[in-house]
């Protein structure tokens, strides 16, 4: 789970790591009023949204007025520039080809700095350990800068066991090359991180740039904080911090019922468990020339009532215009129960469309003569290429038929099926 | 002989007497996987499906000589639960349990660290020794006694290779799915190791996706090792979209790792046969082992 910069910068607060004075806001009169609450100018005003590069980025309609970062000397500015950011929708290198809307603005005390690194505390799937990432500078270019030299950057692995201890501060800070005050300043915040790393359940700590004020002070300027999504059950706090706002419907649903799910571009939808299983069948989908219209992973366990959200997810789409069932059975995961459960939704869903079914594995069989009983116009495909190649045809004549109102289509499909079309 | 797992494991279960663990304990004792012991903490001195059941794992390992423990404990009790298994020197440990925090999966490769365990999983269906042993949740009736080693990060994808394999009239010498977590136990490098110097599999078929690094650094190591037996590969994701990014410090720790084509052109140029259909993998191994 990503956390805005705001909600990062509450907690690090909290554990008593220094942040400029600074407020979250909705609306252009609650920015000025956030400047205002935060002393003097200059402030900073900030894009809140959950991805990273928005200093670098640009917003659709005003692409010359500046990034989501900017620097205001007066009252004035601020508001100019929480007009031009708010409601509006932000594209960074992180964000996607689709942008991010910007809901809210952070409103900061712009400091003096002396100095600007690099700091991130993270879990290294590749050491399978905490590590903490140093660099003698920060900004946007930190990933480039270390293809171009690996000097710069120091990579310190943690051990768990004793945690972040004065060694380990001291190989981090090597590369820094701070004063003796600095240093002890640098010591203390990083500590503090490392304390909220482990109470939080985060997965990435990432303060870019982590400053030296001209007071002395070691200050985070900015906060990228990610809690591990595993853990969320034994931090409800967080939990309840999680924006849903840019989650479509779909998604909620698949959050609210722990399945995967997102929506895509295309219009055949797509149901199977089990991750790679559901990645294969859009890989198969997709080399026949057809167009997914989501990503659906229902987990092998799942219980009747995962089942029936993620089979109504995709029934219920009206940019579907194919359904491809792909479900190999085995363990928990009995094929009998899954075509009843299909039956109910599609009955549910009053849903129309051609559906292209796969069934392997446990209870198949059973599950096959259900659906040939019950649902003689579902199309049984033998394994999942041919049931991708079926649903690809049927998905394109459903197209045609809306600008032809031919009424052969589907004898057609079934032909194209007759192969294997064990349902007939 | 196969790899991990067959007739000479004595395989204990923790959490025996949930709903998993008792679904897949009694399946596995019907097709002859010497299930000698359970482990439910409370639950001492009572029998289930015909095991005894212990307090804990070092009890059941006195009692039963027990080597293996396949680990069906909800998230919250996962890890502890490994880390116990790893305190009584199990030589191999399954954990099917998903969404364990990475933080205990941390703690528990810290554990792992001066042992002898092998750790499979977590978020993994297991490790299946067909006709001998069967650690996790693997389908029975799919497999059948070969020569194909299998290791993979999916988990149902699995089941697709395991039966074609089968169609082939290969069979298989040892399944192993590694699990689909970040931090895990064994990982294919392990694995290639371990079914080079096993005589009864005759060709490796490897089961990736998107992300991670697994995938590189198998290619790296075969590259670097002459294998002596042919790999084939399917990698899942070639048309996975990208995510949403936040920060640097991934990409930082680790670099070039990714998309489903640079691992297919990794594995590629270290001599992996690819599939490039999940409908193929079989018939592509029958091929290269003519």
């Amino acid at each position: 789970m990503n956390l805005h910069e705001y909600q990062g910068k509450a907690l690090l607060r909290q554990y008593g790591v220094a942040v400029p004075p600074g407020t979250v806001a909705s609306t252009v009169d609650e920015a000025v009023t956030a400047a205002e609450t935060c002393g003097s100018g200059p402030w900073y005003i900030k894009a809140q949204i959950l991805a990273g590069g928005r200093a670098t980025g640009h917003f659709s309609h005003a692409p010359a007025s500046g990034g989501g970062v900017r620097l205001c000397d007066t009252l004035q500015q601020v508001r100019l520039h929480a007009k031009e950011m708010l409601g509006q929708v932000l594209y960074t290198v992180q964000t996607g080809g689709g942008g991010i809307p910007v809901h809210q603005v952070y409103v900061e005390k712009a400091v003096d700095v002396t100095r600007e690194v690099y700091a991130a505390l993270l879990i290294d799937r590749r050491n399978s350990c905490i590590s903490l990432v140093t660099a003698p500078e920060g900004g946007s270019q930190i990933e480039q800068s270390y293809h171009d030299d690996d000097n710069l950057l120091c990579t310190t692995e943690l051990d768990i066991e004793s945690g972040l201890d004065d060694e380990s501060i001291r190989s981090a800070s090597a590369v820094l090359d701070f004063s003796e005050a600095e240093s002890t300043a640098f010591a203390a915040a990083l500590r503090s991180l490392y304390q909220m790393f482990i109470d939080l359940d985060c997965s990435l700590i990432e303060i870019n740039p982590l400053a030296v004020t001209t007071d002395g002070e070691v200050c985070a300027l900015d906060a990228t904080v990610k809690i591990d999504d595993n853990a969320l059950y034994r931090q409800p706090a967080l939990a309840q911090q999680r924006d849903t706002r840019d989650l479509s419907a779909g998604e909620l649903e698949a959050l609210n019922n722990r399945f995967n799910y997102f929506a895509l571009d295309g219009n055949i939808g797509i149901v199977a468990s089990g991750a790679s299983m559901a990645m294969a069948t859009i890989d198969a989908v997709k080399l026949h020339g057809g167009d997914p219209a989501n990503f659906l992973d229902i987990p092998p366990v799942a219980d009747d009532q995962q089942f029936a959200a993620g089979l109504n997810l995709v029934l219920n789409d009206p940019t579907v215009e194919a359904v491809l069932v792909n479900v190999f059975g085995g363990g928990v995961m009995r094929c009998d129960d899954l075509a009843r459960a299909l039956l109910q939704a599609r009955e549910a869903a009053n849903c129309r469309v051609p559906i292209v079914v796969r069934l392997a594995g446990t209870k198949s069989v059973q599950a096959l003569e259900l659906l040939a009983a019950e649902a003689p116009d579902m199309v049984i495909a033998a394994d999942m290429v041919e049931a991708a190649r079926i649903s690809v045809e049927a998905a394109a004549l459903a197209s045609q038929r809306e600008k032809t109102p031919e009424t052969g289509w589907w004898s057609r499909l079934r032909r194209v099926a007759s192969t294997t079309d064990e349902a007939s | 002989m196969a790899i991990l797992v067959g007739e000479q494991t004595r395989v204990l279960c923790q959490g025996i007497t949930g709903r998993q663990g008792s679904f897949h304990v009694q399946r596995a004792i019907d097709k002859g996987t010497r299930v000698v012991a359970g482990v439910v903490p409370g639950k001492g001195g009572h029998t289930h499906l015909g095991v005894p059941v212990f307090d804990s794992v070092a009890e059941a390992v006195a009692a039963t000589q027990a080597n293996a423990s396949m680990v069906f404990v909800p998230p919250p009790a996962a890890a502890d639960a490994i880390v116990e298994s790893i305190q009584a020197n199990m030589a191999v440990i399954t954990c099917v349990t998903e969404r364990i925090p990475m933080i205990d999966m941390v703690r528990v490769k810290r554990a792992l660290r001066h042992s002898q365990t092998k750790l499979i999983g977590p978020n993994s269906i297991g490790v299946f020794t067909p006709g001998e042993c069967r650690m996790g949740v693997m389908p029975l009736d799919i497999a059948t006694p070969g020569c194909i080693g299998l290791m993979s990060r999916a988990g149902t994808l699995s089941y697709e290779a395991i039966a074609q394999t089968t169609a082939q009239g290969l069979g298989q010498s040892t399944c192993v799915g590694i699990g689909a977590d970040i931090i895990r136990g064994i990982d294919f490098v392990d694995c290639l190791k371990l079914f080079a110097d096993d005589d009864k599999t005759r060709g490796v078929v490897m089961l990736g996706e998107v992300g991670g690094g697994a995938e590189e650094e198998a290619a790296q190591y075969l590259k670097e090792n002459p294998y002596p037996k042919p790999v084939v590969a399917y990698i899942a994701g070639q048309f996975a979209p990208p995510g949403r990014r936040m920060g640097h410090a991934g990409a930082i720790v680790m670099p070039g790792s990714g998309t489903a084509r640079a691992k297919i052109n990794r594995l590629m140029s270290a001599g992996v046969h690819i599939a490039d259909s999940p409908m193929t993998i079989g018939s592509t191994m029958a091929e290269v082992l003519i």
